[in-house]
């Protein structure tokens, strides 16, 4: 069918080129043109390939204008116009005529006012949808350039005759394309539904044509143009078309036109027929006015260079007023007001060049009010808007707000507040949980968190949380949605404060944010459980745990320079975090070293004067005991003992030894409950490690006996401990690890302070380590003096536990280990004391031997023993006591 | 007839400024055009008849004399009913039945013999054509010259001229446009609207038709011109019409309250003006028939007269 015919077309289109070619026979190839415009009389094409013949054609009639506008004076064109007029079939003959009409509309002196009128009159014959929408495009394509406007107007015609031309042609072609909806069979809905849509470009063709018109300003857009366009739209009342036609009225026209009448234009959406989408339009409205303001943004720049430039500016403006006043003349009709407002305007404009940035925004009254009332114009008039347009609407302003009005926290408030009423309202449809709504109250929701940011004052980065902090109503709406939409809003949120690594200086952002985070960090002990079981899937475990880190990592944001306000910001986070439940144990580790953190600031801030800090400190350490109470109580126990370890270390590094002393009875009394092995292990010899260093502040520093006695208490309950391990090889090394606690090889009351630090630095090595220790000897162990806690029977006591506990193991290897690890301790002592006897090393390094023989066992403990007994051969070098051991 | 009797004279009548005098083309009954000269009701014909002799010989008659006729030719036998359908066949049988409406005649010459080729002046002075020339199916109207030279023993030879005449009207002083208003019950209103109802031929037909309530499936809508053309009088009156031009005025359906327009140049057509009763014989008119064919071409038309003339 599309074959035939083109074939067709292209021969009679050669056969007219060739009449045009040879002199005289214009007749004949005016009719070879009809002929092949004759084609396109066919009803049996879809829109698609009707527009292949219409190509071709046009192609084909271009040729044939552009002949007649050579030949112009030998062929009259009026009379060529009447003479096409002759064509017997309509269609060809308009196309005929309209190829004529138009070259004469080119030449000059043609009374082209009159043309225009009749061609566009002429057109009504074509009543076929898709046969008509083609003719009046090519009319539309081929006037394109020739309507008179203000760059080409002559005596006789002016704008108006063009604004006219297009908008008839816009209505006839818009009537055209709604009835072809209505055309044939029912069932075929769908198809035409399809091929109306491959025609829309056709009739929005129209629309950019006026949008290209020279001069049109927008008191005549008002005033003209949209009236009709609008009316024109409605009545159709055709879905396909009223979405269109208004996306496109929206796009063509530029924004100040917009900003103009945007009354009309909501006003005019309110009267379309009830399947449109308000949304799409409204949206497309709303996106289009606020990238204005960033265009506007880039525009003023130019103009703010250009005048760096010179004075090109300066004169441009001039005539801008120059405009603005004539306009002002023409509409003399408008009211009283809005001239007023425009003499403002033009003092504005003579005035400075930069007020005019605050001129537009000035004439942009308030966009916010006028859409708002739109919404909720809509809700009345509309009941029927799902839920899910409306959020869309309301994001969409809330965004609009913001470029516009990005200091006016109220009118996203306000917004916020008809998003939670209407909510309310749906609540219990199956709409208002559709994942769409969702959706867009996410977005509604990220608008504020996106809007976070940074700004510098003062040459410092600081973070701008104005905008969430002065919505009351955020919180309500974040709190009314699912647990899955409110976690995901916080973690959007927590990224970008982490993204802006920023600190956390007041207390109303700490609380700002932790409502924010609240669906992170509270637990909702019975969703949670629901949650775990319906998405076990370590994925979302792991999400969680993500997420647990991140608001751990906000922790460390917060800071503030006095150590003082830092702790108060952090008591109010901690209030928060303690309604996380059994989440605290991801969070609370973090809080408590951020309050350690502060005790240390104060210590070397307020180093003189550290006992005037103290009872601020006694109540960071209330508080830390609390917390580690509330991990205590969701069984975090192993992480509750290290948190107190940690803890008591810094007490004890600022001589608070009642506060170490509680910790560690604190201490005690979780460990009992401590039910693995394992970790019971791991805390005794860490708890040995500690407590060699807390020596110093017990027993030397100290004048209290009864710090003391305390720490007696604690290192005998430590070695109980130890024996009652589970494990022989446990119980085995945690005791002699334990007979370090009786040796204390320096003398803290004798040494210089320096010499105590690196005794200090030795303790902790010589606990793990088999190092010698060459520069401590004997004389040390003999200065020990009464102060020292140093008592040589426990020591021994402890080695011979421990020997004793190897040696009831009943798999040999592992007991000759543990021998040979002894081993290693008893030369420790010997080195530094004289409390162990070259003869009880020689006894031991005698049984360690026979047990090798007398197993046969890998080489792990071959090697350590070998290895030791080179130490002790090398020992013997530079220390002569060595020579009494043998082996 | 000349043709097997070859005359021994060549008759030619010529008129003066023959040349340079307006022409007519005319498609005479075998389809081929001819020029005619035009002339206008009250117009003098004048000319010569230049009468030469061939091979030489001599020439005796008794008389030149030139006649102009006005005739009306019906092509109609009279014999057959007036039955539409006979009238093609009756078309080969057709029995000439002349009206002069007009007749002069000028004695060129008594009787003599003619021995060399000799001019003759005529002039009819004023001669009132009262009709337009016409050339129909059925009828003609005729003005022609007649040259006849009379001879003792054998026929007469004759010659004869035709003439074209066209008679001018003014225009009517306000034309009146024409509205009607037609449809078919609960299917179809239109109304549409003439801008008046009479033309000159070189005129152009301007109309809008309306359509107030569509519920046929239309698919186009074109506009026919036709020429009826009516011998004799009620109640032996005979018709032929034929349509003379189609225009399609509309494409695809419209809805209601669509307004079509209509153009028409007529300058294009060959157009008769309206005769009516011309010399009681027979009638030309015109009619404007608007017709509008639906999906199942069925066919809707209201037709409706045109007066045209000759400005």
């Amino acid at each position: 069918m599309l074959n035939d015919s083109l074939t067709i077309i292209k021969q009679q289109t050669l056969l007219m080129k060739k009449c045009l070619d040879s002199k005289g026979k214009l007749m004949d190839a005016l009719k070879h043109a009809s002929t092949f415009l004759s084609e396109l009389r066919t009803s049996a094409l879809t829109p698609k390939h009707y527009y292949e013949l219409y190509i071709v054609i046009y192609d084909a009639l271009e040729y044939l204008s552009n002949y007649l506008k050579e030949n112009h004076p030998n062929n009259h064109l009026s009379d060529l116009y009447e003479l096409v007029q002759y064509a017997g079939n309509i269609v060809p003959r308009l196309y005929l005529m309209i190829t004529v009409g138009t070259v004469y509309m080119s030449i000059l002196n043609a009374p082209i006012k009159e043309i225009m009128k009749d061609m566009i009159e002429m057109c009504r014959g074509v009543q076929h949808p898709i046969r008509g929408l083609f003719l009046r495009y090519y009319l539309s394509q081929k006037t394109k350039d020739l309507l008179p406007d203000k760059s080409k107007v002559s005596e006789n015609t002016s704008l108006e005759d063009s604004t006219e031309f297009i908008i008839t042609n816009f209505i006839e072609m818009n009537k055209l394309w709604v009835r072809l909806q209505h055309q044939g069979h029912s069932r075929e809905r769908q198809k035409r539904t399809k091929e109306r849509q491959e025609l829309q470009i056709l009739v929005g063709s129209n629309l950019v044509r006026l949008s290209q018109l020279d001069g049109i300003d927008k008191f005549y857009y008002k005033n003209v143009i949209l009236p009709r366009i609008l009316e024109q739209i409605i009545q159709c009342r055709d879905l396909i078309a009223q979405e269109y036609l208004l996306d496109v009225v929206i796009q063509v026209f530029p924004d100040e036109f917009h900003l103009f009448t945007l009354d009309m234009l909501l006003k005019a959406t309110l009267n379309l027929i009830p399947q449109v989408s308000l949304k799409k339009i409204s949206i497309s409205l709303m996106d289009r006015l606020a990238n204005f303001i960033h265009r506007e943004d880039g525009k003023l720049k130019n103009k703010e260079s250009q005048k760096e430039n010179g004075n090109e500016t300066k004169t441009e403006i001039e005539t801008k007023t120059e405009i603005e006043t004539i306009t002002e003349n023409q509409n003399q009709n408008q009211n009283q007001k809005e001239k007023e407002k425009e003499k403002e305007e033009k003092i504005d404009n003579n005035q400075v060049d930069a007020t005019e940035k605050e001129k537009e925004k000035e004439n942009q009254f308030d966009l916010f009010q006028k859409f708002y009332s739109y919404i909720q114009k809509l809700d009345e008039l509309r009941p029927d808007l799902s839920i899910d347009d409306i959020t869309a609407l309301l994001e969409k302003l809330c965004k609009l707000s913001l470029t516009y009005y990005p200091k006016n926290y109220k009118n996203i408030d306000t917004l916020l507040l008809h998003t939670l009423k209407r909510l309310d309202e749906f609540k219990d449809t199956r709409e208002a949980s559709s994942p769409i709504t969702e959706q867009n109250l996410k977005n509604i929701l990220l608008i504020p968190v996106d809007f976070v940011s940074i700004f510098e004052v003062h040459e410092q980065k600081s973070i701008n949380l104005d905008l969430l902090l002065n919505l009351k109503n955020y919180t309500k709406l974040l709190e009314s949605q699912s647990p899955k939409v409110q976690s995901f809003i916080s973690q959007q949120f927590l990224d970008k404060i982490l993204d802006y690594k920023m600190q956390l200086q007041n207390e109303d952002i700490v609380n700002c944010i932790f409502n924010l985070l609240s669906s992170i960090v509270n637990s909702n002990l019975s969703r949670n459980k629901k949650s775990k079981k319906s998405s076990s899937t370590s994925n979302s475990l792991l999400f969680a745990l993500i997420n647990q880190e991140k608001v751990a990592k906000i922790l460390h944001l917060i800071y503030n320079k006095d150590p003082i306000e830092n702790s108060k910001l952090l008591l109010v986070a901690s209030k928060y975090l303690s309604k996380g439940g059994s989440k605290i144990k991801y969070t609370y580790s973090s809080l408590i070293f951020n309050f350690l953190k502060i005790i240390r600031r104060k210590i070397t801030k307020y180093e003189k004067r550290i006992n005037d800090y103290k009872r601020e400190i006694k109540n960071i350490f209330k508080g830390l005991t609390k917390y580690i109470n509330e991990l205590y109580s969701f069984g975090s126990l192993e992480l509750a003992l290290k948190l107190l370890i940690s803890v008591s270390n810094i007490s004890n590094e600022i001589m608070m030894n009642e506060f170490t002393n509680e910790f560690f009875i604190k201490i005690f009394s979780i460990y009992e409950e401590l039910i693995n092995s394992k970790q019971q292990y791991q805390i005794i010899t860490e708890l040995i490690s500690v407590l060699i260093l807390y020596y110093k502040n017990f027993y030397v520093e100290s004048k209290n006996d009864y710090d003391k006695e305390n720490y007696d208490n604690l290192i005998t309950k430590t070695v109980l401990y130890s024996v009652k391990l589970l494990k022989k090889p446990d119980q085995c090394r945690a005791v002699y690890f334990a007979s370090h606690l009786w040796f204390q090889p320096n003398d803290f009351s004798s040494k210089s302070s320096k010499e105590k630090e690196r005794g200090k630095e030795k303790e902790s090595d010589s606990v793990n380590t088999e190092n010698g220790e060459n520069t401590e000897n004997g004389a040390n162990v003999g200065s020990v003096g009464s102060a020292s806690i140093t008592n040589n029977k426990r020591v021994m006591e402890c080695l011979q536990k421990s020997l004793r506990i190897s040696d009831s193991c009943i798999e040999s290897s592992v007991s000759i280990e543990l021998f040979i690890e002894i081993l290693n301790q008893c030369i420790y002592y010997y080195i530094h004391g004289n409390l162990i006897s070259a003869k009880y090393i020689n006894d031991l390094i005698e049984l360690i031997k026979n047990n090798l023989e007398n197993v046969d066992i890998d080489e792990l403990p071959v090697n350590h023993f070998k290895r030791t007994l080179n130490y002790i051969s090398r020992q013997k070098l530079i220390d002569e006591r060595f020579e009494l051991i043998r082996y | 007839m000349s043709l097997f009797f070859k005359s021994p004279i060549d008759i030619e009548v010529r008129l003066d400024n023959e040349d340079s005098r307006q022409h007519v083309e005319v498609k005479n009954r075998k389809g081929r055009k001819e020029k005619l000269p035009l002339y206008e009701d009250g117009e003098s014909v004048k000319g010569q008849v230049t009468i030469r002799l061939r091979n030489n010989n001599k020439l005796d008659h008794l008389g030149i004399k030139i006649q102009l006729i006005g005739t009306i030719e019906t092509h109609s036998n009279s014999s057959s009913n007036n039955n539409a359908s006979n009238s093609n066949n009756s078309n080969l049988t057709l029995n000439n039945n002349n009206d002069n409406f007009l007749y002069l005649l000028q004695e060129l010459s008594a009787p003599a013999t003619l021995n060399h080729p000799e001019n003759y002046h005529f002039e009819f002075k004023n001669v009132e054509k009262q009709f337009e020339s016409y050339r129909g199916l059925n009828v003609n109207l005729r003005y022609y010259l007649k040259c006849i030279v009379l001879r003792k023993n054998s026929s007469n030879i004759i010659r004869e001229k035709e003439l074209w005449v066209y008679n001018h009207q003014f225009p009517p002083d306000s034309p009146s446009s024409v509205k009607m208003d037609v449809g078919i019950e609960d299917c179809l209103h239109i109304e549409f609207e003439y801008s008046k109802s009479r033309y000159s031929l070189k005129d152009v037909i301007v109309g809008r038709i309306y359509f107030l309530l569509v519920r046929l499936k239309i698919k186009h809508m074109e506009l026919s011109l036709i020429k009826r053309e009516s011998i004799g009088t009620p109640p032996n009156q005979f018709s032929n019409s034929e349509t003379l031009v189609r225009f399609e005025i509309m494409d695809g359906a419209p809805v209601r309250g669509e307004a079509i327009p209509i153009r028409l140049f007529l300058g294009g057509f060959d157009l008769t003006p309206t005769f009516r009763d011309v010399n009681k014989k027979f009638s030309v008119r015109t009619f404007l028939s608007l017709v509008l064919i639906d999906e199942d071409s069925r066919r809707y038309f209201k037709q409706s007269e045109i007066i045209l003339y000759r400005e």
